[in-house]
């Protein structure tokens, strides 16, 4: 397939996940290059850096499944860490963060773990956005069983949990 | 303690069986908080009334007028009921988009599911809210492992586990017995947050 028609899925917004898979049914298109932003496709040994933002009405510190919840539907947003610095990313939180929701730092994940994981079930596409040419999206398949579903979400929660994370500045946990 | 209401069995004499928590739960699981196993013991046999009082539910022995507060699981469980009731008030998840607020169903399977945990021992879980509403247990144990259900209204409860990287996920109905995978990891184990 042509890629570039992958382009069009970034307006389908909670659909992104849904019209990814349609598009690219064999996941070739995770290896090029889909934006004219970008420094180039998503490669394996690549780390990927997804920012944690803490509800201001959170009463629980601990991070759990949720975190992945978006790659089912708008995909689960991160930057690609080869091209960014810890006080660039913190900035770059910061800027995200709203009056619902605080900023409260970064986890880590590896591409090629999640590639391989889940039957192939997780992708990681590069989603690079005129204003951030550093953005990827990690998204799953919406019409999996909801078992498989939240094999996935655990999947992606033990890795970050064994990866670490990097805190904000003023905001530890 | 302000007495706001009396259910059920007031004055007469029960078998064992007549009051076992499985019948309790079926009459008056709108209530959503009745006494649990260790109370049946000292029932056996015995008059009894159960009062609902601040939505907690309070055993009386009508014969020795003793007033017996038992372990129930909304006392056992207090927390995790009100995380889902500010759940419920206020959703929120760490996913970017703001996730649905849990349906009158969903809320009142959470809080099934969460009486059937209590009564079967299990530690007080944490809640979280899925985006599409549905209310989940979670527990961390030991620092690394991980065991969690998704108390789905729809269909079966979602459970999952994940010992030392080894993840395991099945269904199970509210009418069934808890997984013995997810009793297993959270009995042995030391220390649950």
């Amino acid at each position: 397939m042509n890629c570039s028609e992958l382009k069009c899925c970034e307006d389908s917004k909670d659909e992104f996940a849904r019209c990814v898979f349609t598009h690219d049914v064999d996941g070739g298109c995770q290896f090029e290059s889909v934006s004219e932003n970008s420094p180039g496709p998503v490669e394996n040994n690549e780390v990927l850096l997804r920012f944690v933002f803490k509800p201001h009405h959170f009463d629980d510190d601990e991070l759990n499944e949720t975190l992945f919840s978006d790659c089912f539907k708008c995909g689960a947003s991160c930057n690609r860490g080869l091209f960014l610095d810890v006080d660039h990313l913190h900035k770059l939180g910061y800027d995200c963060q709203n009056e619902k929701r605080k900023y409260i730092g970064f986890v880590r994940l590896n591409v090629g773990f999640m590639r391989d994981s889940c039957d192939n079930g997780i992708r990681v596409y590069d989603t690079a956005l005129p204003y951030n040419k550093c953005h990827a999206d990690v998204v799953s398949l919406p019409s999996l069983p909801k078992t498989q579903r939240k094999k996935v979400r655990m999947t992606l929660l033990n890795h970050v949990r064994t990866n670490g994370g990097v805190f904000s500045p003023d905001c530890p946990l | 303690m302000n007495v706001i209401d009396t259910v059920g069995f007031s004055g007469e004499r029960h078998s064992p069986d007549c009051i076992s928590t499985k019948n309790l739960l079926q009459n008056y699981s709108d209530i959503g908080s009745i006494l649990v196993k260790n109370t049946r013991k000292k029932l056996s046999g015995l008059s009894f009334s159960l009062f609902i009082a601040d939505s907690e539910a309070f055993v009386v022995d009508n014969e020795s007028s003793d007033i017996e507060i038992d372990y129930l699981p909304k006392k056992l469980y207090e927390r995790a009921y009100r995380q889902v009731d500010n759940l419920r008030q206020n959703p929120a998840n760490y996913s970017d988009n703001d996730p649905n607020v849990p349906s009158p169903v969903q809320e009142t399977t959470a809080k099934a599911a969460l009486f059937k945990l209590a009564e079967s021992g299990l530690p007080e879980p944490k809640i979280m809210l899925l985006d599409d509403g549905t209310l989940s247990a979670y527990w961390f144990i030991d620092n690394k492992n991980y065991a969690s259900i998704d108390f789905d209204a729809s269909e079966n409860l979602i459970w999952g586990i994940d010992e030392e990287g080894c993840i395991t996920v099945g269904e199970f109905s509210l009418d069934d017995t808890i997984p013995h995978e997810i009793i297993s990891l959270l009995t042995k184990t030391k220390t649950i947050k």
